[in-house]
Protein backbone atom coordinates (compact mmCIF):
# COMPACT_ATOMS: atom_id res chain seq x y z
CA UNK A 1 0.00 0.00 0.00
CA UNK A 2 1.51 3.47 -1.01
CA UNK A 3 1.54 6.27 1.64
CA UNK A 4 0.09 9.55 0.94
CA UNK A 5 3.81 10.65 1.34
CA UNK A 6 5.21 7.99 -1.18
CA UNK A 7 2.50 9.07 -3.66
CA UNK A 8 3.29 12.74 -3.37
CA UNK A 9 7.06 12.00 -3.77
CA UNK A 10 6.55 10.65 -6.44
CA UNK A 11 4.58 13.20 -8.06
CA UNK A 12 7.01 15.89 -7.18
CA UNK A 13 9.81 13.69 -8.79
CA UNK A 14 7.58 13.39 -11.93
CA UNK A 15 7.01 17.25 -11.74
CA UNK A 16 11.00 17.90 -11.42
CA UNK A 17 11.50 15.69 -14.37
CA UNK A 18 9.32 17.11 -16.45
CA UNK A 19 10.69 20.65 -15.81
CA UNK A 20 14.18 19.35 -16.54
CA UNK A 21 13.29 18.09 -19.73
CA UNK A 22 11.41 21.23 -20.81
CA UNK A 23 14.60 23.07 -19.65
CA UNK A 24 16.44 21.00 -21.65
CA UNK A 25 14.30 21.44 -24.90
CA UNK A 26 14.25 24.81 -24.30
CA UNK A 27 18.39 25.17 -24.46
CA UNK A 28 18.15 22.80 -27.22
CA UNK A 29 16.03 25.03 -29.38
CA UNK A 30 16.98 28.14 -28.75
CA UNK A 31 20.90 26.71 -29.75
CA UNK A 32 18.82 25.67 -33.09
CA UNK A 33 16.84 29.37 -33.35
CA UNK A 34 20.72 30.97 -33.02
CA UNK A 35 22.38 28.40 -34.96
CA UNK A 36 25.04 28.22 -32.16
CA UNK A 37 27.83 26.08 -32.47
CA UNK A 38 28.00 24.95 -29.19
CA UNK A 39 28.36 20.98 -30.42
CA UNK A 40 29.91 19.76 -27.28
CA UNK A 41 27.29 21.04 -25.66
CA UNK A 42 24.46 20.14 -27.74
CA UNK A 43 25.64 16.49 -27.76
CA UNK A 44 25.86 16.63 -23.91
CA UNK A 45 22.35 18.17 -23.48
CA UNK A 46 20.95 15.90 -26.72
CA UNK A 47 22.55 12.41 -25.73
CA UNK A 48 20.95 12.36 -22.34
CA UNK A 49 17.31 13.81 -24.17
CA UNK A 50 17.66 11.15 -26.57
CA UNK A 51 18.50 7.95 -24.25
CA UNK A 52 16.56 8.59 -21.57
CA UNK A 53 13.54 10.70 -22.26
CA UNK A 54 12.78 9.91 -26.04
CA UNK A 55 9.25 9.22 -25.39
CA UNK A 56 7.85 12.21 -23.42
CA UNK A 57 9.44 14.39 -26.72
CA UNK A 58 7.01 13.67 -29.11
CA UNK A 59 7.90 14.65 -32.28
CA UNK A 60 10.15 17.18 -31.24
CA UNK A 61 12.51 14.16 -31.32
CA UNK A 62 12.99 14.16 -35.12
CA UNK A 63 14.18 17.91 -34.88
CA UNK A 64 16.79 17.28 -32.38
CA UNK A 65 17.59 14.08 -33.73
CA UNK A 66 19.14 16.22 -36.65
CA UNK A 67 20.55 18.73 -34.65
CA UNK A 68 22.21 16.16 -32.33
CA UNK A 69 23.60 14.17 -35.52
CA UNK A 70 24.90 17.44 -36.94
CA UNK A 71 26.58 18.39 -33.38
CA UNK A 72 28.33 14.87 -33.25
CA UNK A 73 29.52 14.71 -37.01
CA UNK A 74 31.35 18.72 -35.52
CA UNK A 75 32.58 16.19 -32.43
CA UNK A 76 33.76 13.29 -34.42
CA UNK A 77 31.11 11.08 -32.30
CA UNK A 78 30.13 8.70 -35.21
CA UNK A 79 28.09 6.39 -32.87
CA UNK A 80 25.97 8.48 -31.61
CA UNK A 81 25.84 10.15 -35.11
CA UNK A 82 24.86 6.92 -36.71
CA UNK A 83 21.96 6.05 -34.04
CA UNK A 84 20.06 9.30 -34.99
CA UNK A 85 20.66 8.95 -38.84
CA UNK A 86 19.36 5.54 -38.26
CA UNK A 87 15.92 6.55 -36.49
CA UNK A 88 15.71 9.97 -38.69
CA UNK A 89 16.12 6.56 -41.81
CA UNK A 90 13.82 4.68 -40.27
CA UNK A 91 10.98 7.55 -39.37
CA UNK A 92 11.52 9.81 -43.23
CA UNK A 93 12.49 7.33 -45.60
CA UNK A 94 13.45 8.81 -49.06
CA UNK A 95 13.55 12.34 -47.69
CA UNK A 96 15.89 14.91 -48.88
CA UNK A 97 16.65 16.24 -45.73
CA UNK A 98 18.01 13.36 -44.39
CA UNK A 99 19.74 12.53 -47.75
CA UNK A 100 22.04 15.64 -47.31
CA UNK A 101 22.46 14.15 -43.48
CA UNK A 102 24.03 11.07 -44.88
CA UNK A 103 25.85 13.04 -47.16
CA UNK A 104 27.68 15.20 -44.22
CA UNK A 105 28.30 12.30 -42.15
CA UNK A 106 30.65 11.22 -45.11
CA UNK A 107 32.05 14.00 -45.26
CA UNK A 108 32.98 13.91 -41.76
CA UNK A 109 34.75 10.33 -42.50
CA UNK A 110 36.27 12.50 -45.63
CA UNK A 111 35.01 10.16 -48.08
CA UNK A 112 34.75 13.11 -49.93
CA UNK A 113 34.34 11.13 -53.15
CA UNK A 114 30.81 9.42 -52.46
CA UNK A 115 29.55 12.37 -49.90
CA UNK A 116 29.56 14.25 -53.31
CA UNK A 117 27.75 11.78 -55.37
CA UNK A 118 25.06 11.67 -52.43
CA UNK A 119 24.57 15.51 -53.39
CA UNK A 120 24.31 14.95 -56.67
CA UNK A 121 21.67 12.74 -56.78
CA UNK A 122 19.76 14.80 -54.32
CA UNK A 123 20.52 17.80 -56.84
CA UNK A 124 19.03 15.72 -59.30
CA UNK A 125 15.77 15.20 -58.11
CA UNK A 126 15.45 18.87 -56.94
CA UNK A 127 17.63 21.03 -58.89
CA UNK A 128 17.07 23.76 -56.65
CA UNK A 129 17.87 22.37 -53.64
CA UNK A 130 20.30 24.91 -52.06
CA UNK A 131 21.62 23.33 -49.09
CA UNK A 132 23.00 20.40 -51.57
CA UNK A 133 24.65 22.96 -53.85
CA UNK A 134 26.56 24.67 -50.60
CA UNK A 135 27.13 21.15 -49.06
CA UNK A 136 29.26 20.49 -52.47
CA UNK A 137 31.21 23.86 -52.04
CA UNK A 138 31.90 23.19 -48.39
CA UNK A 139 33.72 19.91 -49.69
CA UNK A 140 35.30 21.72 -51.86
CA UNK A 141 37.04 24.39 -48.70
CA UNK A 142 37.52 21.41 -46.68
CA UNK A 143 39.30 19.74 -49.12
CA UNK A 144 41.37 23.14 -49.50
CA UNK A 145 40.40 24.22 -53.30
CA UNK A 146 39.18 27.58 -52.52
CA UNK A 147 39.54 28.54 -55.70
CA UNK A 148 37.20 26.51 -57.18
CA UNK A 149 34.85 26.77 -54.07
CA UNK A 150 35.13 30.56 -54.87
CA UNK A 151 34.00 29.94 -58.41
CA UNK A 152 31.40 27.52 -57.31
CA UNK A 153 30.03 29.91 -54.33
CA UNK A 154 29.79 32.85 -57.40
CA UNK A 155 28.08 31.02 -59.45
CA UNK A 156 25.16 29.67 -56.69
CA UNK A 157 25.08 33.12 -55.72
CA UNK A 158 23.96 33.88 -59.46
CA UNK A 159 21.01 31.91 -58.99
CA UNK A 160 20.20 33.02 -55.51
CA UNK A 161 21.26 36.06 -55.06
CA UNK A 162 19.35 36.68 -51.28
CA UNK A 163 21.51 34.36 -49.50
CA UNK A 164 23.20 35.90 -46.80
CA UNK A 165 24.50 33.09 -45.58
CA UNK A 166 26.38 32.72 -48.60
CA UNK A 167 27.61 36.55 -49.47
CA UNK A 168 29.23 35.86 -45.76
CA UNK A 169 30.41 33.07 -46.82
CA UNK A 170 32.04 34.41 -49.95
CA UNK A 171 33.53 37.33 -48.32
CA UNK A 172 35.32 35.20 -46.20
CA UNK A 173 36.70 33.19 -48.52
CA UNK A 174 38.10 36.30 -50.37
CA UNK A 175 39.39 37.49 -47.13
CA UNK A 176 41.65 34.39 -46.52
CA UNK A 177 42.88 34.50 -50.27
CA UNK A 178 43.85 37.94 -49.70
CA UNK A 179 41.01 39.73 -52.45
CA UNK A 180 40.13 42.30 -50.45
CA UNK A 181 38.46 44.52 -53.51
CA UNK A 182 35.48 41.63 -53.74
CA UNK A 183 35.42 40.55 -50.02
CA UNK A 184 34.71 44.05 -49.94
CA UNK A 185 31.75 43.63 -52.49
CA UNK A 186 30.34 41.12 -51.01
CA UNK A 187 30.36 43.22 -47.23
CA UNK A 188 28.58 45.75 -49.13
CA UNK A 189 26.32 43.35 -50.28
CA UNK A 190 25.45 42.34 -46.43
CA UNK A 191 25.47 45.99 -45.70
CA UNK A 192 22.63 46.88 -47.94
CA UNK A 193 20.22 44.30 -46.69
CA UNK A 194 21.03 44.40 -42.77
CA UNK A 195 21.73 48.21 -42.44
CA UNK A 196 21.22 47.88 -38.95
CA UNK A 197 24.33 45.16 -38.73
CA UNK A 198 27.04 46.74 -36.37
CA UNK A 199 29.18 43.86 -37.37
CA UNK A 200 28.85 43.99 -40.92
CA UNK A 201 29.85 47.94 -40.80
CA UNK A 202 32.92 46.93 -38.52
CA UNK A 203 34.40 44.03 -40.89
CA UNK A 204 34.08 46.10 -44.05
CA UNK A 205 35.76 48.56 -42.38
CA UNK A 206 38.21 46.48 -41.39
CA UNK A 207 38.56 45.04 -45.05
CA UNK A 208 38.81 48.47 -46.09
CA UNK A 209 41.68 49.45 -43.81
CA UNK A 210 43.40 46.57 -44.86
CA UNK A 211 43.50 47.41 -48.50
CA UNK A 212 45.19 50.98 -47.44
CA UNK A 213 45.75 53.83 -49.36
CA UNK A 214 43.99 57.70 -48.08
CA UNK A 215 40.66 57.31 -49.70
CA UNK A 216 39.87 53.38 -48.03
CA UNK A 217 41.45 54.70 -44.65
CA UNK A 218 38.66 57.26 -44.89
CA UNK A 219 35.89 54.90 -46.03
CA UNK A 220 37.03 52.87 -43.08
CA UNK A 221 36.65 55.72 -40.61
CA UNK A 222 33.65 56.47 -41.66
CA UNK A 223 32.09 52.23 -41.38
CA UNK A 224 33.73 52.27 -37.94
CA UNK A 225 31.80 55.45 -36.90
CA UNK A 226 28.59 54.25 -38.27
CA UNK A 227 29.24 50.95 -36.40
CA UNK A 228 30.12 52.62 -33.23
CA UNK A 229 26.63 54.62 -34.02
CA UNK A 230 24.85 51.49 -33.98
CA UNK A 231 26.62 49.84 -31.29
CA UNK A 232 28.18 51.90 -29.00
CA UNK A 233 30.07 49.10 -27.14
CA UNK A 234 32.35 47.53 -30.29
CA UNK A 235 35.32 48.03 -29.09
CA UNK A 236 36.64 46.69 -32.17
CA UNK A 237 35.39 49.44 -34.08
CA UNK A 238 36.80 52.15 -31.23
CA UNK A 239 39.86 51.03 -31.48
CA UNK A 240 39.40 51.09 -35.60
CA UNK A 241 38.03 54.81 -35.37
CA UNK A 242 41.01 55.80 -33.28
CA UNK A 243 43.68 53.77 -35.54
CA UNK A 244 42.15 55.14 -39.27
CA UNK A 245 41.80 58.55 -37.40
CA UNK A 246 45.51 58.56 -36.57
CA UNK A 247 47.01 56.99 -39.74
CA UNK A 248 45.07 59.52 -41.39
CA UNK A 249 46.46 62.76 -39.58
CA UNK A 250 49.51 60.93 -39.58
CA UNK A 251 49.94 60.75 -43.49
CA UNK A 252 51.27 63.48 -45.42
CA UNK A 253 49.66 63.66 -48.02
CA UNK A 254 46.58 65.69 -46.30
CA UNK A 255 45.72 68.98 -45.27
CA UNK A 256 45.48 71.02 -42.43
CA UNK A 257 41.75 70.76 -41.93
CA UNK A 258 41.62 67.31 -42.66
CA UNK A 259 44.34 66.42 -39.89
CA UNK A 260 42.78 68.42 -37.50
CA UNK A 261 39.52 66.51 -37.76
CA UNK A 262 41.24 63.50 -37.65
CA UNK A 263 43.02 64.45 -34.51
CA UNK A 264 39.99 65.31 -33.04
CA UNK A 265 38.53 62.27 -34.11
CA UNK A 266 41.32 59.97 -32.65
CA UNK A 267 41.38 62.29 -29.39
CA UNK A 268 37.64 61.29 -29.10
CA UNK A 269 38.15 57.97 -29.28
CA UNK A 270 40.98 57.69 -27.01
CA UNK A 271 38.74 59.04 -24.32
CA UNK A 272 36.04 57.21 -25.36
CA UNK A 273 38.21 53.77 -24.71
CA UNK A 274 39.97 54.85 -21.70
CA UNK A 275 36.08 55.68 -20.29
CA UNK A 276 35.10 52.01 -21.39
CA UNK A 277 38.09 50.45 -19.92
CA UNK A 278 37.31 52.41 -16.75
CA UNK A 279 33.71 51.63 -16.63
CA UNK A 280 33.93 47.88 -16.96
CA UNK A 281 37.30 48.79 -13.95
CA UNK A 282 34.80 49.55 -11.73
CA UNK A 283 32.25 47.04 -12.55
CA UNK A 284 34.89 44.23 -11.66
CA UNK A 285 35.34 46.21 -8.23
CA UNK A 286 31.74 45.98 -7.24
CA UNK B 1 74.97 14.11 -14.41
CA UNK B 2 75.85 17.28 -12.16
CA UNK B 3 73.91 20.66 -13.00
CA UNK B 4 77.07 22.65 -12.74
CA UNK B 5 79.35 20.83 -15.25
CA UNK B 6 79.40 22.96 -18.52
CA UNK B 7 78.74 19.95 -21.39
CA UNK B 8 81.33 20.66 -24.16
CA UNK B 9 80.25 21.01 -27.28
CA UNK B 10 80.85 17.54 -28.56
CA UNK B 11 79.10 15.86 -25.74
CA UNK B 12 75.76 17.96 -26.57
CA UNK B 13 76.15 16.97 -30.05
CA UNK B 14 76.25 13.35 -29.12
CA UNK B 15 72.98 13.80 -26.78
CA UNK B 16 70.79 15.48 -29.65
CA UNK B 17 71.53 12.42 -32.35
CA UNK B 18 68.17 10.48 -32.73
CA UNK B 19 67.05 7.47 -31.99
CA UNK B 20 65.94 4.85 -34.53
CA UNK B 21 62.51 4.56 -32.83
CA UNK B 22 61.89 8.24 -33.07
CA UNK B 23 61.65 8.99 -29.44
CA UNK B 24 64.97 11.40 -29.57
CA UNK B 25 62.74 13.88 -27.70
CA UNK B 26 63.50 12.46 -24.53
CA UNK B 27 66.72 13.75 -25.03
CA UNK B 28 66.01 16.72 -22.98
CA UNK B 29 65.62 15.85 -19.91
CA UNK B 30 69.16 17.23 -19.04
CA UNK B 31 69.34 19.69 -17.38
CA UNK B 32 72.14 22.10 -18.10
CA UNK B 33 72.19 23.26 -21.19
CA UNK B 34 75.36 24.69 -23.65
CA UNK B 35 73.13 27.21 -25.03
CA UNK B 36 74.33 26.90 -29.44
CA UNK B 37 73.23 29.52 -32.06
CA UNK B 38 69.84 28.35 -33.33
CA UNK B 39 68.62 26.30 -30.91
CA UNK B 40 65.02 26.96 -30.03
CA UNK B 41 63.74 26.26 -26.82
CA UNK B 42 59.99 26.23 -25.78
CA UNK B 43 59.18 25.43 -22.14
CA UNK B 44 56.41 24.01 -21.17
CA UNK B 45 54.50 27.39 -20.45
CA UNK B 46 54.49 28.78 -23.79
CA UNK B 47 53.67 25.02 -25.33
CA UNK B 48 50.53 24.35 -23.06
CA UNK B 49 49.06 27.77 -23.80
CA UNK B 50 49.34 27.75 -27.28
CA UNK B 51 47.77 24.06 -27.77
CA UNK B 52 44.78 25.15 -25.61
CA UNK B 53 44.61 27.75 -27.69
CA UNK B 54 44.13 25.16 -30.81
CA UNK B 55 41.66 22.89 -28.47
CA UNK B 56 39.63 26.13 -27.57
CA UNK B 57 38.73 27.07 -31.25
CA UNK B 58 39.11 23.76 -33.13
CA UNK B 59 37.21 24.99 -35.99
CA UNK B 60 39.20 28.40 -37.11
CA UNK B 61 42.62 29.36 -37.55
CA UNK B 62 44.46 30.59 -34.47
CA UNK B 63 47.58 32.71 -33.94
CA UNK B 64 49.98 34.25 -31.29
CA UNK B 65 52.89 35.43 -30.41
CA UNK B 66 55.48 33.86 -28.54
CA UNK B 67 57.65 35.50 -26.30
CA UNK B 68 61.07 35.25 -24.31
CA UNK B 69 62.31 36.71 -21.36
CA UNK B 70 65.71 35.74 -21.71
CA UNK B 71 68.11 38.30 -23.43
CA UNK B 72 69.15 38.41 -26.66
CA UNK B 73 71.68 36.79 -28.37
CA UNK B 74 73.01 32.68 -28.04
CA UNK B 75 69.85 30.81 -28.38
CA UNK B 76 66.16 31.30 -27.85
CA UNK B 77 64.43 30.23 -24.99
CA UNK B 78 60.49 30.47 -25.71
CA UNK B 79 59.37 31.24 -21.89
CA UNK B 80 55.46 32.64 -23.25
CA UNK B 81 53.03 33.17 -25.52
CA UNK B 82 49.94 35.60 -25.92
CA UNK B 83 47.00 33.93 -28.34
CA UNK B 84 46.03 36.40 -30.23
CA UNK B 85 43.13 35.84 -32.99
CA UNK B 86 40.63 33.16 -33.93
CA UNK B 87 38.74 35.28 -36.49
CA UNK B 88 39.57 37.49 -39.62
CA UNK B 89 43.70 36.31 -39.48
CA UNK B 90 44.63 38.10 -42.72
CA UNK B 91 42.62 41.61 -41.89
CA UNK B 92 45.52 44.51 -40.65
CA UNK B 93 43.24 46.90 -37.61
CA UNK B 94 43.11 44.37 -34.66
CA UNK B 95 46.38 42.66 -35.80
CA UNK B 96 48.59 45.56 -35.46
CA UNK B 97 46.34 47.02 -32.42
CA UNK B 98 47.57 43.09 -30.58
CA UNK B 99 51.02 43.52 -31.43
CA UNK B 100 51.37 47.16 -30.35
CA UNK B 101 49.91 46.27 -27.16
CA UNK B 102 51.81 42.95 -26.82
CA UNK B 103 54.73 45.27 -27.50
CA UNK B 104 54.43 47.65 -25.16
CA UNK B 105 53.47 44.79 -22.53
CA UNK B 106 56.54 43.12 -23.06
CA UNK B 107 58.80 46.34 -22.51
CA UNK B 108 57.12 46.91 -19.11
CA UNK B 109 57.59 43.07 -17.99
CA UNK B 110 61.23 42.58 -19.92
CA UNK B 111 59.87 40.18 -22.53
CA UNK B 112 60.82 40.32 -26.22
CA UNK B 113 58.83 39.19 -29.08
CA UNK B 114 60.62 36.29 -30.52
CA UNK B 115 58.29 34.45 -32.43
CA UNK B 116 55.00 33.97 -34.02
CA UNK B 117 52.59 30.58 -34.16
CA UNK B 118 49.43 29.63 -35.60
CA UNK B 119 47.27 26.59 -36.11
CA UNK B 120 45.39 26.48 -39.50
CA UNK B 121 41.17 25.80 -39.56
CA UNK B 122 42.40 23.17 -42.11
CA UNK B 123 43.89 19.97 -40.69
CA UNK B 124 45.19 18.79 -43.38
CA UNK B 125 47.44 22.03 -44.80
CA UNK B 126 50.08 23.26 -42.06
CA UNK B 127 52.03 25.31 -44.16
CA UNK B 128 52.59 29.12 -43.36
CA UNK B 129 50.01 31.11 -44.75
CA UNK B 130 50.75 34.55 -46.55
CA UNK B 131 49.61 36.45 -43.26
CA UNK B 132 51.85 34.23 -41.10
CA UNK B 133 55.14 35.21 -43.53
CA UNK B 134 54.17 38.43 -43.06
CA UNK B 135 53.87 38.98 -39.47
CA UNK B 136 56.74 36.44 -38.82
CA UNK B 137 59.20 38.95 -41.37
CA UNK B 138 57.98 41.80 -38.97
CA UNK B 139 59.03 39.93 -36.16
CA UNK B 140 62.35 39.16 -37.53
CA UNK B 141 63.03 43.03 -38.30
CA UNK B 142 63.75 43.47 -34.66
CA UNK B 143 64.78 39.87 -33.65
CA UNK B 144 67.39 38.36 -35.58
CA UNK B 145 66.50 34.64 -34.24
CA UNK B 146 62.51 34.80 -35.07
CA UNK B 147 60.94 31.66 -35.26
CA UNK B 148 57.98 30.85 -37.01
CA UNK B 149 55.85 27.79 -35.36
CA UNK B 150 52.73 26.24 -37.09
CA UNK B 151 51.08 23.28 -35.35
CA UNK B 152 50.20 20.56 -37.44
CA UNK B 153 46.23 19.95 -36.64
CA UNK B 154 46.95 16.61 -38.12
CA UNK B 155 49.12 14.79 -35.35
CA UNK B 156 46.92 16.54 -32.64
CA UNK B 157 45.28 13.13 -31.81
CA UNK B 158 44.55 11.78 -28.23
CA UNK B 159 47.46 9.36 -28.29
CA UNK B 160 50.71 11.41 -29.97
CA UNK B 161 53.23 10.88 -29.24
CA UNK B 162 55.90 14.13 -31.00
CA UNK B 163 54.74 17.39 -30.31
CA UNK B 164 52.59 18.89 -32.82
CA UNK B 165 54.65 21.65 -34.31
CA UNK B 166 56.58 22.39 -37.17
CA UNK B 167 59.17 25.49 -36.85
CA UNK B 168 60.39 27.13 -39.66
CA UNK B 169 63.68 29.96 -39.39
CA UNK B 170 64.74 32.77 -41.34
CA UNK B 171 67.81 32.27 -43.87
CA UNK B 172 68.42 35.23 -45.86
CA UNK B 173 64.68 36.43 -46.61
CA UNK B 174 62.91 33.43 -47.06
CA UNK B 175 61.24 30.92 -44.31
CA UNK B 176 63.15 27.01 -44.05
CA UNK B 177 61.91 24.28 -41.98
CA UNK B 178 64.55 24.46 -38.80
CA UNK B 179 66.18 21.23 -38.02
CA UNK B 180 64.30 19.20 -36.01
CA UNK B 181 68.10 18.63 -33.57
CA UNK B 182 68.23 22.47 -32.63
CA UNK B 183 64.39 22.17 -30.97
CA UNK B 184 64.08 21.39 -27.65
CA UNK B 185 60.99 20.45 -25.24
CA UNK B 186 62.04 20.10 -21.15
CA UNK B 187 60.33 16.35 -20.06
CA UNK B 188 57.97 16.67 -22.85
CA UNK B 189 56.10 14.06 -21.54
CA UNK B 190 55.07 15.81 -18.47
CA UNK B 191 54.12 18.55 -20.62
CA UNK B 192 52.07 16.64 -22.55
CA UNK B 193 49.98 15.36 -19.59
CA UNK B 194 49.28 19.12 -18.01
CA UNK B 195 48.18 20.04 -21.56
CA UNK B 196 45.53 16.70 -21.72
CA UNK B 197 45.10 17.05 -17.95
CA UNK B 198 43.55 21.14 -18.52
CA UNK B 199 41.97 19.95 -21.94
CA UNK B 200 40.17 17.07 -19.80
CA UNK B 201 39.27 19.53 -17.01
CA UNK B 202 37.40 22.22 -19.00
CA UNK B 203 39.79 24.47 -17.99
CA UNK B 204 41.66 25.55 -21.18
CA UNK B 205 38.16 28.02 -21.37
CA UNK B 206 39.74 29.81 -19.06
CA UNK B 207 42.40 31.23 -21.89
CA UNK B 208 41.40 34.33 -22.95
CA UNK B 209 43.00 35.30 -26.34
CA UNK B 210 43.30 38.71 -27.69
CA UNK B 211 39.86 38.71 -29.69
CA UNK B 212 38.16 37.44 -26.81
CA UNK B 213 39.46 40.46 -24.61
CA UNK B 214 37.79 42.64 -27.51
CA UNK B 215 34.55 40.51 -26.42
CA UNK B 216 34.47 41.15 -23.25
CA UNK B 217 37.20 43.74 -22.20
CA UNK B 218 37.44 42.84 -18.10
CA UNK B 219 38.75 39.41 -19.74
CA UNK B 220 42.98 39.32 -19.33
CA UNK B 221 44.31 38.50 -22.44
CA UNK B 222 47.77 37.95 -20.37
CA UNK B 223 46.38 35.06 -18.76
CA UNK B 224 47.79 35.38 -15.49
CA UNK B 225 45.18 32.93 -14.32
CA UNK B 226 45.69 30.48 -15.94
CA UNK B 227 49.98 31.12 -16.15
CA UNK B 228 49.53 30.49 -12.42
CA UNK B 229 47.58 26.87 -12.62
CA UNK B 230 49.75 25.31 -15.11
CA UNK B 231 52.31 26.58 -12.89
CA UNK B 232 51.13 24.56 -10.15
CA UNK B 233 51.27 21.75 -12.45
CA UNK B 234 54.71 21.99 -13.21
CA UNK B 235 57.02 19.78 -11.46
CA UNK B 236 60.12 21.65 -10.05
CA UNK B 237 62.75 19.61 -12.38
CA UNK B 238 60.64 21.45 -15.14
CA UNK B 239 61.35 24.83 -13.58
CA UNK B 240 63.46 26.89 -15.93
CA UNK B 241 67.50 27.39 -14.89
CA UNK B 242 67.61 31.14 -13.01
CA UNK B 243 68.16 33.99 -15.51
CA UNK B 244 64.98 32.25 -17.60
CA UNK B 245 62.26 32.77 -15.31
CA UNK B 246 58.57 32.99 -15.62
CA UNK B 247 57.05 36.31 -16.61
CA UNK B 248 57.36 38.96 -13.41
CA UNK B 249 54.62 41.67 -13.32
CA UNK B 250 55.62 45.46 -12.78
CA UNK B 251 53.10 46.90 -10.99
CA UNK B 252 51.93 50.35 -11.49
CA UNK B 253 50.18 52.95 -9.42
CA UNK B 254 47.05 53.97 -11.34
CA UNK B 255 45.37 57.33 -10.58
CA UNK B 256 42.41 58.97 -12.10
CA UNK B 257 43.93 62.49 -11.91
CA UNK B 258 46.94 61.36 -13.65
CA UNK B 259 45.17 59.91 -16.91
CA UNK B 260 42.72 63.14 -17.06
CA UNK B 261 45.30 65.63 -16.29
CA UNK B 262 47.08 63.56 -19.55
CA UNK B 263 48.02 65.33 -22.78
CA UNK B 264 45.76 64.16 -24.78
CA UNK B 265 47.95 62.93 -28.51
CA UNK B 266 47.64 60.41 -30.62
CA UNK B 267 50.95 58.93 -30.78
CA UNK B 268 50.00 55.32 -30.08
CA UNK B 269 52.21 54.61 -27.36
CA UNK B 270 50.47 56.81 -25.10
CA UNK B 271 47.23 55.04 -25.46
CA UNK B 272 49.02 51.72 -24.82
CA UNK B 273 50.48 53.05 -21.53
CA UNK B 274 47.20 54.52 -20.49
CA UNK B 275 45.59 51.28 -21.11
CA UNK B 276 48.31 49.27 -19.89
CA UNK B 277 47.81 51.23 -17.12
CA UNK B 278 44.40 50.41 -16.36
CA UNK B 279 44.55 46.93 -17.65
CA UNK B 280 47.78 46.21 -15.44
CA UNK B 281 45.52 47.58 -11.89
CA UNK B 282 42.79 44.92 -13.20
CA UNK B 283 45.75 42.01 -13.43
CA UNK B 284 46.97 42.94 -9.85
CA UNK B 285 43.57 42.87 -8.72
CA UNK B 286 42.35 39.56 -10.49
CA UNK B 287 45.15 37.82 -9.32
CA UNK B 288 44.28 38.55 -5.58
CA UNK B 289 40.79 40.30 -5.34
CA UNK B 290 41.23 40.62 -1.64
Amino acid sequence: MSSPSIISAKLIEQNVLIIVLTEMRDKLRKWREDNHRNSEQIVDVGEELINEHASKLGDDIWIIYEQVMIAALDCSRDDLAWTCLQELKRQFPGSQRVKRLAGMRLEALEKYEDASKQYDSILQDDPTNTAARKRKISILKAQGKSAEAIRELNEYLEQFVGDQEAWHELSELYINEHDYGKAAFCLEELMMTNPHNHLYCEQYAEVKYTQGGLENLELSRKYFAQALKLNNRNMRALFGLYMSASHIAASPKVNATVKKANVKYATWATNQINRAYQVSYARCLL
Amino acid sequence: MSSSLPWPLSMHLLMLRPKRNGRWWRRSLWRSVERVMGEVELSCLAYVKMYLHACLFPRCSVNGLLLSSSPAGGAVCVTDCVPLLHTHLPLAPITQLALTQVDVWCAQTQQRIVGYYQANACVSDSSPTPCALKIADKIAEQCNNAVLLMIDGGKMSPDYRVPPIVMYERKDTRWTLKDKHTIMLRQWEETRDIASQLLDSGDHSLLVDFDSHLDDITRDWTNQKLNAKIAELVSPANALPPGGGTVSIVTFTWSSSTARGRQQNINSMSINHMLLENSQEWRNWLRDPT
